[in-house]
């Protein structure tokens, strides 16, 4: 049965997506099947990492709320754009992304309208049996909605992303008292945007003291992906990076490979 | 420590930057004065700075501000009257008016290098919590409806049978 992570913030701006890509890119080339649901709905962005287009998507994760598909054909296949050539027939590795609407108009009917969030449940684990995941990794939505904590709460693993800055150690907090009354235990924190010059070690102890919670990873602030943008995989272009390496080590502690 | 510092130096920060605009060390001294009057230990022309607004005394073997000021003085954000200053603490004279950082001994060893203005590489301050202030914001999350129904039926799945929910050892 594959695992569920979810990726989340409390404010926009933190790299989740960013991380969630290139956590997805890391894990599949460990030769496993991946998936990402963009649960970001009112504000998605996976997409663009992938380069995945508006006239491919025939179905986004918004029509199977409105009932309008099966999850799995939300589904689309992005190994050959972040992976590279595999064979045909070959089920591993692979990554897949349901995305969300990039459409106005069904950003604005989510707003407006929301949706039943108890069917992403339903849909998360059709999705891992559909097309034998091992891992879904969840890019939630900013701040702590219904949907955010319904993720939460299903998950197996939750990483929590933040900045070292005062709005996101205040957010993460609330995240994390609010996690704890779900009986959610212990998520992983990951510290990005980290400014030159600073001090890694006394950070680090400064968020574990304050939360009593792992960092499991210490993201530069990384001129290089800003001028990426959105518009690649950080970990192709940039193997030997310090970010590349510290995103390895993220995956590693999430598949069980290393200790803290 | 029982005597003051060799040299007490306080820095004009450009509040957008953090880029230090402006020193004044002091040395072998006990008080300062800072103020919008001339006759202050260190003068600034600001509308924001009373003629009298902070006092930095050596008390008892280390640093104390002293607030006097109208507009009040600011740390992380919050009103002070009087707080001890350990070295590279930033305070703001009014709300909105100019800040200033504190350095002990000499400001050769103390300052941050070039690309590091704007922050302090050292001291993480800046990120303490504020527990009481969270916890008003946690009860109002965890007391809405949509939370008790997801609370209720996260307990349902687990198979917990008591609203207290403590964490599960079995996920580590």
């Amino acid at each position: 049965m594959g695992q569920i992570i979810s990726v989340h913030s409390y404010r926009g701006g933190t790299g989740k997506s960013n991380l969630t890509a290139n956590l997805a890119v890391t894990i599949a080339r460990t030769g496993k099947r991946v998936a990402i649901v963009d649960c970001d709905l009112q504000s998605p962005g996976v997409h663009v990492i992938f380069q995945l287009v508006d006239d491919k998507i025939r179905f986004s994760l918004n029509d199977f709320l409105w009932g309008r598909c099966a999850i799995e054909q939300a589904a689309y296949d992005v190994t050959s754009v972040s992976i590279g050539a595999v064979g045909p027939e070959d089920e591993r590795p692979r990554i897949f992304l349901v995305p969300s609407s990039f459409k106005t108009k069904e950003i604005g009917r989510v707003i407006k309208e929301g949706y039943d969030v108890a069917l992403l449940n339903d849909g998360f684990r059709r999705l891992i049996q559909k097309l034998n995941l091992d891992v879904l990794l969840i890019d939630t939505h900013p701040g702590v909605n219904e949907e955010t904590l319904l993720s939460i709460t299903i998950s197996d693993q939750v990483i929590l992303i933040l900045r070292p800055d005062s709005q996101d150690f205040q957010g993460i907090y609330v995240t994390l008292e609010l996690a704890h009354r779900l009986g959610v235990s212990k998520p992983w924190l990951v510290l990005n945007k980290i400014p030159p010059g600073m001090d890694r070690n006394g950070l680090k102890h400064k968020v574990e003291s304050s939360y009593d919670r792992s960092v499991i990873g210490m993201l530069p602030l990384n001129h290089e992906i800003v001028r990426l943008g959105s518009s690649g995989i950080f970990v192709n272009r940039f193997p030997d990076h310090p970010f590349t390496l510290e995103i390895q080590h993220i995956v590693n502690i999430l598949l069980g490979k290393e200790t803290i | 420590m029982e005597e003051p510092s060799k040299s007490v130096v306080v820095q004009l920060l450009d509040s957008a930057t953090g880029r230090p605009l402006q020193k004044w060390e002091h040395s072998q001294c006990k008080r300062l004065s800072i103020g919008r009057s001339a006759d202050n230990d260190i003068s600034i022309s600001d509308p924001q700075v009373s003629r009298l607004h902070v006092e930095l005394c050596f008390e008892e073997g280390g640093w104390v501000l002293v607030s006097h000021g109208r507009n009040g003085t600011w740390v992380h954000g919050k009103r002070v009257e009087r707080i001890g200053l350990e070295h590279r603490k930033i305070f703001q004279l009014g709300s909105n008016g100019p800040q200033l950082q504190f350095f002990e001994e000499l400001l050769e060893q103390s300052l941050p290098s070039g690309t590091l203005d704007n922050f302090d590489p050292t001291e993480f301050d800046f990120l303490n919590i504020d527990r009481q202030l969270l916890a008003d914001e946690v009860h109002r999350i965890a007391e809405s409806e949509s939370f008790q129904r997801l609370k209720n039926q996260t307990q349902r799945q687990q198979g917990i049978p008591t609203p207290d929910i403590s964490t599960d050892p079995s996920i580590q």
